[in-house]
């Protein structure tokens, strides 16, 4: 299997490196080559927060390079266009509904984009989908599940050469035992959120 | 999930794969290395071993402590591997500028446990104050360097390093980058050692004693060893040649290689690779050989040129004519760290060939910067208030390092330079003579502990006015809370002695020392002004981590204070966002909205608001 290289961003305690982990082990569990990369350091909480996974029969470099991505996740609408370096036009970008405007931007009254504009600047990719992962989550009752609600619905979308069942085993690998169930069940909304979309 | 993977770690079978962080397969390299002796201080990208470690130790039968410094952690662990023991330090690479001394002496005396120094560098600053290349240290001191390129040859080289170190009697050197220490890759587990508890000292004068007489002599041992250990590069299982195809070859360290191979790929080229995981001493005999047919070879390294100096003077000294490309001819940047694309444009080059790169123009929508902030409900956003309140933005705030660091960016803006550790106490001590503005001196507690207290005692015997604010949130925050000796407990979470900051204070002589807590606005202005009549005064800002306490509120299931914005009362002005930074302040419209789920409680939003919008929930 040629490599297959994901970027996963958003905001400091979204959880973007359970993601990316995620993604990362149910690669594994599918006997693949995997190499996840990720940035430590700094209170990350409230700060940009980026990682990279990339899976195959054989991959060596553990950064994806940019306009390379066959996959760009993001967690915050603000952080997709941050990340769109990593967006060519084979990329396709799956992104959580949401705006968290930096509380710097704010006190400048900087202009935020609005989410069409962000959807905008991606007009080159393969694909830009949004999906309501914040509201489903809280709905549910675990806010900080809507990771699990994209990683869901990018599989619904048949964006992710990898299994259900090696997704699924993954979560329950990475995840704290206490939250596996739930975290399964967003990640089966998510899916259904993408078939009833197509 | 945590508690399966260290697990792994600490048990798992020979044989077994496992995914590791490049960190975490370090850690289990020293528990099938038998390593019995583990000492750090907290610095990313290394801190995931220690991380690793304190959860663990106590399974496998391994000493491991958080030590005060570096300089210390380097020397409690030299002293494990002088008694016959292997022992472990690892360090982010400044770290290792604090542990120098102690450093560069093991080598002159060497050791008969073996020891490994894990030396984590940080190409373009992710998380440093600069981009060292701790390769030249190795240089400095004459040590033996191991470079893996990902988190298995990290495990299979910290294994491997002790049985060298342990026959050549050297402390050896593990140089890893940020893309290996924080990259996740496949492991296999091997076969783990027996770890003894108790080694035994042997004394031996002429070694251990350097003074001069017997240093002169190992001097020239320390040559001896080099050139040994320069035979076992040449024929390490770390050192291989990847046949190919052409006159232009690569020589590759590190992560490098792995840029080297994925650019090759897209390229569609496969040229001869020399790839180098003992790179120093530097095999010599190997780099002839590899070169000796070539027309030219391509160096790639991380950071500085250091690999490829060597390959010049070895080709020089073997008076062979082969053209050498990297960073001194430009081939490659030599600022921050490397990728696939730049490595392959180098390769390109280097071949005539063209490396494309897909043009996107740029999109009309852009990103508004997202600087890291301090937590809500973080105490340090309480002091900085205090200060600036109180002493304004007059004096010289001479800053540290830490989560508090973060004071220094808008909107408090309270520190005019971040050095080093220690530098907050040590620069001011200079300030106070050099300049004519007040001068206060921030520093958290860890770091006071670390390299704080012996510039106090200089601003005392010196006579150096200053005011010392310790920031203390009970815990080193930045790199993981691991705790230290404020905070009544070791690395493996037993029961400590608890060293009082005010006593050390007290003790170093400060004119005044005072404790208040950030939350406590009123209580705290008045602190500060009180202790401005004094020389050469220490307060003391205690309160612990928000994360921590809201963590600790949670296991006992409380729920806490939160605040909310009546509407009505709201203005707009942002007042409570420009003055504290929080993120849990949302500016909806023309009004702010506090955010249920972050808000920590702290109050200073009320505090600071003109229209007394901000209420508690009841």
């Amino acid at each position: 299997m040629k490599p297959c290289s994901v970027v996963v961003c958003g905001v400091g305690g979204q959880g973007v490196l359970l993601l990316a982990r995620t993604l990362a082990e149910a690669a594994f569990i599918e006997g693949l080559d995997v190499v996840q990369s990720e940035i430590h350091g700094l209170a990350q909480r409230g700060g940009a927060v980026v990682a990279h996974v990339r899976f195959g029969s054989r991959v060596h470099s553990p950064l994806v390079d940019p306009y390379k991505a066959d996959l760009l996740l993001s967690l915050e609408a603000l952080e997709a266009l941050r990340n769109r370096v990593y967006a060519g036009r084979k990329t396709s970008v799956v992104c959580n509904m949401l705006i968290l405007p930096p509380p710097s931007a704010a006190a400048m009254r900087m202009k935020i984009p609005k989410l069409d504009e962000i959807k905008e600047a991606f007009a080159h990719a393969k694909l830009f989908e949004y999906v309501e992962a914040q509201r489903i989550a809280g709905e549910k009752g675990l806010p900080q599940g809507a990771n699990m609600v994209v990683l869901g619905f990018s599989f619904g979308l048949g964006l992710l050469p990898l299994s259900e069942k090696g997704l699924l085993e993954a979560i329950k690998t990475v995840v704290p035992d206490r939250y596996i169930e739930k975290n399964i069940e967003l990640f089966n909304v998510g899916r259904k959120v993408a078939e009833s979309r197509k | 999930m945590g508690l399966k993977l260290n697990d792994l770690i600490a048990s798992g079978e020979p044989g077994r794969k496992v995914l590791l962080l490049g960190n975490e397969a370090i850690a289990r390299g020293a528990v099938e290395a038998g390593v019995s002796v583990a000492a750090s201080y907290p610095g990313t990208p290394s801190s995931e071993i220690g991380l690793t470690l304190a959860q663990i130790a106590e399974q496998v039968g391994m000493y491991f402590e958080w030590s005060v410094n570096e300089k210390v952690a380097f020397e409690t662990a030299a002293a494990a591997a002088m008694s016959g023991l292997r022992a472990l330090a690892f360090m982010k690479h400044v770290g290792l500028n604090v542990a120098a001394d102690a450093f560069v002496s093991l080598a002159y005396t060497g050791c008969p446990g073996g020891f490994l120094l894990v030396t984590a560098d940080d190409p373009s600053c992710h998380s440093s104050q600069n981009e060292q290349d701790n390769r030249y240290y190795a240089k400095l001191a004459l040590t033996p360097v191991l470079e893996p390129s990902t988190p298995h040859e990290a495990k299979e080289m910290t294994v491997r390093a002790y049985d060298l170190s342990e026959k050549h009697e050297m402390p050896f050197i593990l140089r890893t980058t940020t893309r290996v220490s924080h990259t996740r890759g496949i492991v296999e587990l091997g076969e783990a050692r027996d770890r003894p508890k108790i080694g035994e000292y042997k004394k031996d004068w002429r070694r251990y004693v350097l003074i001069p007489a017997n240093a002169r002599v190992r001097r020239a041992v320390l040559l001896e060893k080099e050139r040994d250990l320069r035979e076992e590069a040449e024929k390490s299982e770390f050192n291989a040649v990847e046949e190919g195809e052409g006159e232009i070859g690569v020589i590759t360290s590190g992560v490098s290689y792995c840029y080297v191979k994925e650019a090759a790929r897209e390229l569609g080229v496969s040229p001869p690779i020399l790839k180098l995981g003992f790179t120093s001493p530097t095999p010599y005999s190997l780099i002839e050989s590899f070169s000796k047919d070539l027309r030219a070879v391509l160096v790639v390294e991380e950071l500085e040129p250091v690999l490829e100096t060597e390959v010049r003077c070895t080709l020089q000294k073997s008076r062979l004519r082969v053209e050498v490309l990297g960073k001194m001819t430009e081939h490659i940047p030599r600022a921050y760290e490397l990728n696939t694309g730049i490595v392959g444009a180098a390769l390109a080059k280097s071949l005539g060939l063209e490396w494309t790169v897909e043009e996107i123009p740029e999109g009309k929508a852009k990103a508004p910067p997202r600087p890291p902030v301090l937590c809500p409900g973080c105490p340090h956003r309480g002091t900085a208030y205090i200060l600036k309140q109180v002493v304004g933005d007059e004096a010289v705030y001479s800053g540290d390092i830490g989560c508090y660091s973060l004071v220094a960016i808008p909107p408090y803006n309270l520190m005019d330079n971040i050095h080093c550790m220690g530098a907050s106490i040590g620069l001011a001590n200079g300030f106070s003579k050099a300049q004519g503005r007040p001068v206060v001196a921030l520093i958290g507690d860890s770091t006071f502990f670390h390299a704080g207290i012996p510039a106090l005692i200089n601003a005392v015997y010196n006579r150096h006015p200053m005011l010392v604010v310790v920031m203390d949130n009970r815990i080193t925050a930045m790199t993981g809370f691991q705790p230290h000796p404020g905070t009544g407990m070791t690395a493996t979470g037993a029961k400590a002695r608890e060293v009082s900051i005010e006593d050390i204070a007290k003790a170093c002589g400060a004119d005044y020392v005072a404790t208040f807590d950030p939350y406590d606005i009123d209580k705290g202005i008045a602190e500060v002004k009180k202790a401005l009549s004094h020389e050469i005064p220490v307060l003391v800002a205690r309160r612990p981590c928000a994360i921590l306490e809201w963590r600790e509120k949670r296991r006992r299931g409380e729920k806490p204070k939160v605040y909310h914005v009546d509407e009505d009362k709201c203005v707009g002005c942002l007042k409570c966002i420009r003055d504290t930074g929080c993120p849990a302040l949302i500016a909806i419209g023309e009004k702010v909205q506090i955010e249920k789920e972050l808000c920590a409680g702290c109050g200073l939003c009320a505090r600071v608001c003109p229209t007394k919008a901000v209420e508690v929930v009841d």
